[in-house]
């Protein structure tokens, strides 16, 4: 993947996280962040989901959020803002965050013209591989990562 | 009078968002039914009125496409609204699912009153 391509990349996931965050989450980004995934700390304290996608090209796109704003995100999307959410409350809206997000970045690529998506998963958060791209944000309450790995994509190529 | 809703998604979380927006829509919603895929919704559509369903495409065992399939064979299931729900907003999948016979089409992420406004769409033409 060129730079160019990697940069284009790049913006659409900053896109897609403010639009997805905001539109149905009730979460504003606040900016890019320095802390995140590839911090050991902050990873901990997180919670994590990926989905697989067929099509041309295929490959992954995992999340990782930090636990307190997965528990605000679910709570505002569940619309139970005066109860803490329950675990499993929080990985099935992670979940959710995931597919749309994958559905969202791809949708923006306007030379994809069909893609399938395999059910979100739960997964532990490990660092990106090198030639994901890979973008942290910092939102209300925590911070929201994104990787966005394709099949045999490699860096250079 | 009032409407029963289904509403067809694998994920209770989502099942839950487009609950809550529907109970908020203004509309006289009298029953709000849930289904986690096409096999347990043509169930339900079996056993029970329903005046319009909202169905995502991508789940377990059977698919929104699918489920739109059979109800197109079903004479008394044929002539209810479906509006999909779906993350997948490329064009070849709007246009199928379109002609499978979806009044309408919500792209996730929306706004609620997207989805308001394709729920009110599809019930006026049911009821007219």
């Amino acid at each position: 993947m060129s730079e160019q391509q990697s940069k284009e990349w790049n913006r659409i996931v900053c896109d897609s996280a403010e639009e997805v965050l905001g539109t149905m989450f009730f979460c504003s980004v606040v900016g890019e962040s320095k802390v995140g995934a590839s911090n050991p700390n902050p990873c901990s304290e997180a919670i994590s989901a990926r989905v697989r996608f067929e099509g041309d090209p295929s490959g992954t796109l995992t999340i990782g959020i930090s636990l307190d704003a997965a528990r605000v995100i679910t709570s505002n999307f569940l619309g139970t803002e005066l109860n803490e959410p329950l675990p499993r409350e929080v990985e099935q809206v992670t979940c959710e965050l995931a597919n749309m997000m994958c559905g969202n970045v791809l949708a923006r690529n306007t030379s994809l013209k069909t893609f399938c998506l395999s059910p979100p998963e739960i997964v532990e958060l490990t660092p990106p591989l090198s030639h994901s791209i890979a973008v942290t944000l910092e939102i209300e309450d925590g911070w929201f990562t994104t990787y966005l790995t394709f099949d045999g994509a490699v860096n250079g190529q | 009078m009032s409407f029963t809703v289904l509403i067809v998604d694998d994920s209770p979380a989502m099942r839950s968002f487009i609950r809550r927006v529907v109970d908020m829509s203004g509309f006289d919603v009298g029953k709000c039914l849930e289904a986690g895929d096409g096999e347990d919704a043509l169930s339900q559509l079996e056993s029970s009125w329903v005046d319009v369903v909202l169905t995502d495409i991508n789940m377990p065992r059977m698919n929104g496409e699918e489920l739109l399939r059979r109800m197109h064979c079903d004479d008394l299931m044929r002539g209810i609204p479906v509006v999909v729900v779906s993350t997948d907003s490329t064009e070849a999948r709007m246009k199928t699912m379109l002609e499978l016979g979806a009044r309408g089409y919500v792209t996730k992420p929306f706004h609620p009153e997207k989805l308001r406004s394709e729920l009110e769409r599809a019930l006026e033409v049911a009821h007219v």
